[in-house]
């Protein structure tokens, strides 16, 4: 094992799949200082039978959490040839504040990434160029919600790329719910009498790759 | 009444109608547009988890003053009990005949009870019996127009 290695930690994750320039002379010059650190900081830390049950259910919350956002991530950059950068960078900063374990409920599923991959393949099919709103059921499925005015439409992406969607819009006047659970191929077909552009049209704010 | 195995009976309250329920919503069930402005509640808000026979609230009327003190009460209970609202998180409020309303207007007619059943750490807690369970388009219509009314935790005092 080389001296870098031993120093590469784990990455933040809000910087995965960002480039990353990391000065590694200087990374290099401090690799005998932040070791001693870490030694002195274990011996100072409470064993096992001290640090108590809570604090160990936190970090693996928080490990669970990373642990997705960064399968998220790598997911997402297996098909980045497809995603505007600008539109994956902030697809990643909702990941990232979705995913924060300050405002998980600790009693939640962090999202499954079969869910995530569903999720993943219906942007690349819907091609919507307003980004959704990212929600989480408490079960491990992420949610898409895209709200126009009053006409909101909700789409829990769940596994093996099927959804469950609401929606609910004003046509003529008149008020219209409908929903669904629709294999991801048929998703547009289902949506297209609803007139989906209300929700995923521009605004002259978020662009999408044509 | 309600009885206790070797208590006394105990008074039911029914939650009256016109009266409202403040329910915790995490980050993760709040809408949200695209830039994380929340703009809602999802009807995911309002599932019933494994193993819950109904879903809990907090019952508003319980505490005195206007209603801008009576969410601040509602709040401020919640926070103080074993639920500790994160940062971001919300809070949606509902009326209870409403609520009611909507539940029976459904083609299976749920007829809830909603009753104040005080705990150790919200003595404002009130449970939503007979609440429906996988019944999501529901629960969306219920999020969409009828428990709707957001207010954020990092806005409340």
């Amino acid at each position: 094992m080389s001296i870098v290695q031993v120093a590469h930690g784990r990455p933040d994750p809000a910087t995965i799949g960002r480039p990353m320039v990391k000065a590694l002379s200087a990374a290099s010059a401090d690799i005998s200082s932040l070791l001693l650190a870490r030694r002195l900081e274990s011996f100072a830390s409470p064993t096992p039978t001290f640090a108590g049950r809570p604090l160990v259910e936190e970090k693996n919350l928080r490990e669970k959490l990373f642990d997705s956002l960064a399968a998220f991530k790598i997911r997402t950059a297996s098909v980045a040839m497809h995603l505007d950068r600008a539109w994956r960078d902030r697809l990643f900063a909702q990941l990232d504040s979705l995913l924060d374990a300050e405002s998980w409920e600790a009693d939640d599923l962090p999202p499954t990434i079969n869910s995530f991959s569903t999720f993943l393949r219906m942007i690349l099919l819907l091609r919507p160029d307003r980004r959704p709103g990212i929600g989480a059921a408490a079960d491990g499925s992420l949610i898409a919600m895209w709200t126009a005015v009053g006409d909101r439409l909700t789409i829990e992406c769940l596994s093996g790329d099927l959804v469950r969607w609401y929606l609910s819009v004003s046509i003529d006047g008149e008020n219209e719910r409908a929903a669904g659970l629709t294999p991801l191929g048929r998703l547009g077909a289902v949506l297209s009498p609803y007139g989906p552009d209300r929700w995923f049209a521009a605004h002259g704010n978020d662009l999408h790759p044509g | 009444m309600a009885r206790i195995d070797g208590l006394l009976p105990m008074a039911t309250t029914y939650i009256p109608a016109d009266h409202s329920l403040l329910r915790y919503v995490p980050f993760a069930r709040l809408r949200r547009d695209e830039h994380d402005t929340v703009v809602g509640v999802l009807g995911a808000a309002f599932r019933l988890r494994e193993g819950e026979d109904y879903l809990s609230a907090t019952w508003m009327e319980f505490f005195a003053g206007s209603r801008q003190d009576q969410i601040t009460k509602a709040v401020q209970a919640i926070r103080a009990s074993d639920l500790k609202p994160t940062f971001k998180s919300g809070f949606a409020i509902g009326l209870v005949e409403e609520i009611c309303s909507a539940c029976e207007s459904h083609r299976r007619r749920y007829s809830l009870r909603i009753i104040h059943e005080p705990q150790n750490d919200n003595e404002a807690h009130a449970a939503v019996r007979g609440w429906p369970r996988y019944e999501d388009e529901l629960l969306e219509l219920i999020a969409d127009d009828v428990w709707n009314k957001v207010v954020l935790n990092r806005n409340i005092p």
